[in-house]
């Protein structure tokens, strides 16, 4: 299986969902939309909670918005991660 | 000590209580969730939790598509369908309401109903049913029509004669009243598409023909707006920066670790029910009553409760030898020609009530999908050397 880097330079978008159901969900979804992405707790910067949370190259973050809300899938937050930095970037 | 009768097979006719044997990829989706993958789902954020959460969404959807549910999210798993009907009962009540119930409901509908109403909470109609099990449709309207009643508690099919309630018209006489059935006794052996009814609140169980292990179950929301309070409380792997429960579905419901195993077991009976498909297994029960019925009308001493048309009622069959104990009648099946079936007041005392069989109760044949005609024929041959003698 191919992983998103996580490398200090690179770019990715940390998408944080409401329920562990919705990260299935939206794991169903991706995949049937060929769209590369890891599962992957939640930042512990971003939010104490335990549950997980999609990381999507930054050339995929529209198409992944797109897809969660055809699907009404709410988005608790996204986050730019730079440098091990996370970033909030928009609400929904 | 007992022992299993060594020169015949065991002829199980008890699957009203469980389902057994069990179809091959149930123990074989069990064991490989324990084998690979038991970790916490939507726990711990490590790959073997992480497999372990698929492994519940993915019964989720299976259930959700099985009984024609658009957004799996409105199926809470539960321990059984006692659980999911406790939820739904104590969950949607509140001081002063007035709920309606049948006779012949089961003790997981009846005690938590007579607990709210010793407690001075509920008001409670219970609508006699007729001696075969029938819902009294025009009494249970004019209670609806009365006092409006928060709630209307009703079983799909008996546990004691398999009597079958017609859902479409009991939702259409439910007014503004939240309806919750009972399905513990229909989920797996009669088609049910809750797309096509007025069903609030929608309780199963997983053990019995939906051909999964014990300890699983569930409750289906209509809408997810239903007002039911959460029975309890705890973590839940979302929101662990809160004090207070998630308000959002499935969570809400469900706190604890799930039982990871047991859902996978579920999922995979109810794939072996849907390869074989809803319908046939109805013909086949169907077909199977219908010869039960046919051959314990020629049986001197017996006598049949319930609707005895198996058009009326699912693959349970409930008789009394007269001048013998039906507990008598089993032992002596069981002892002496290992056929299994349950004794007595099959947990549902109002039940045997409205059907004259209190206090001591039946003897309950109840068919499954892995008997055939041939274990139809035994029982009958059974009671027949019994009754002779």
């Amino acid at each position: 299986m191919d992983y998103i880097p996580l490398e200090k330079e690179e770019r990715t978008f940390v998408f944080v969902l409401f329920s562990i159901h919705n990260v299935m969900k939206t794991e169903k979804l991706l995949k049937s939309q060929k769209i590369t992405f890891d599962t992957i707790p939640v930042p512990k910067e971003i939010s104490s909670d335990c549950g997980m949370a999609i990381l999507v190259a930054s050339s995929e973050k529209n198409r992944v918005r797109k897809v969660l809300g055809e699907s009404g899938i709410d988005i608790k937050g996204i986050y730019l991660r730079t440098c091990g930095r996370y970033e909030k970037k928009n609400d929904k | 000590m007992t022992s299993l009768p060594s020169d015949s097979r065991i002829i199980y006719l008890d699957h009203a209580a469980t389902s057994f044997p069990k179809p091959e990829g149930v123990k074989q989706a069990v064991l490989e969730y324990l084998e690979r993958y038991a970790a916490n789902p939507g726990r711990s954020g490590h790959s073997l939790s992480l497999e372990a959460s698929r492994v519940l969404f993915a019964a989720r959807e299976t259930i959700a598509t099985f009984f024609h549910v658009d957004d799996s999210r409105k199926v809470i798993f539960t321990c059984n369908v006692t659980e999911a009907l406790n939820l739904a009962i104590y969950g949607i009540t509140r001081q002063g309401d007035r709920v309606v119930t049948t006779s012949m409901e089961h003790n997981a509908v009846m005690r938590p109903l007579r607990n709210l109403e010793a407690k001075g909470i509920i008001q409670l109609t219970v609508v006699p049913s007729s001696p075969e099990g029938f819902a009294d449709i025009p009494g249970i309207a004019q209670a609806m029509r009365s006092g409006k009643p928060r709630l209307l508690v009703v079983n799909h099919a008996s546990n004691v004669t398999g009597t079958l309630l017609d859902l479409k018209r009991i939702s259409e006489i439910k007014g503004s009243a939240y309806l919750l059935v009972d399905a513990a006794q229909s989920a797996g052996c009669v088609p049910i598409e809750l797309d096509s009814l007025d069903v609030d609140l929608f309780a199963f169980t997983g053990h019995k023909a939906l051909q999964g292990p014990q300890g699983t179950g569930g409750l289906i929301f209509k809408t997810g707006s239903e007002p039911v309070f959460p029975l309890i409380r705890g973590g839940t792997g979302s929101h662990s920066e809160f004090e207070q429960q998630p308000d959002f579905f499935p969570d809400k419901y469900e706190s604890g670790t799930p039982n990871g195993c047991g859902v996978a077991g579920l999922a995979a009976g109810v794939r072996a029910v849907m390869e074989r498909g809803v319908r046939a297994i109805r013909d086949h029960e169907k077909r199977m009553t219908e010869g039960l019925l046919k051959r314990l009308n020629g049986l001197e001493r017996v006598r049949v409760f319930g609707p005895m048309d198996p058009e009326k009622q699912t693959a349970v069959v409930s008789i009394q030898v007269d001048g013998m104990s039906p507990s008598d009648v089993g032992l002596r099946l069981d002892r002496d020609f290992g056929i299994c079936v349950r004794t007595g007041l099959h947990c549902a005392p109002a039940a045997h009530r409205t059907l004259r069989s209190f206090p001591q109760g039946t003897v309950r044949i109840s068919m499954g999908i892995a008997n055939t005609m041939d274990d139809v024929e035994r029982i009958v041959e059974a009671l027949q050397w019994i009754i002779s003698r």
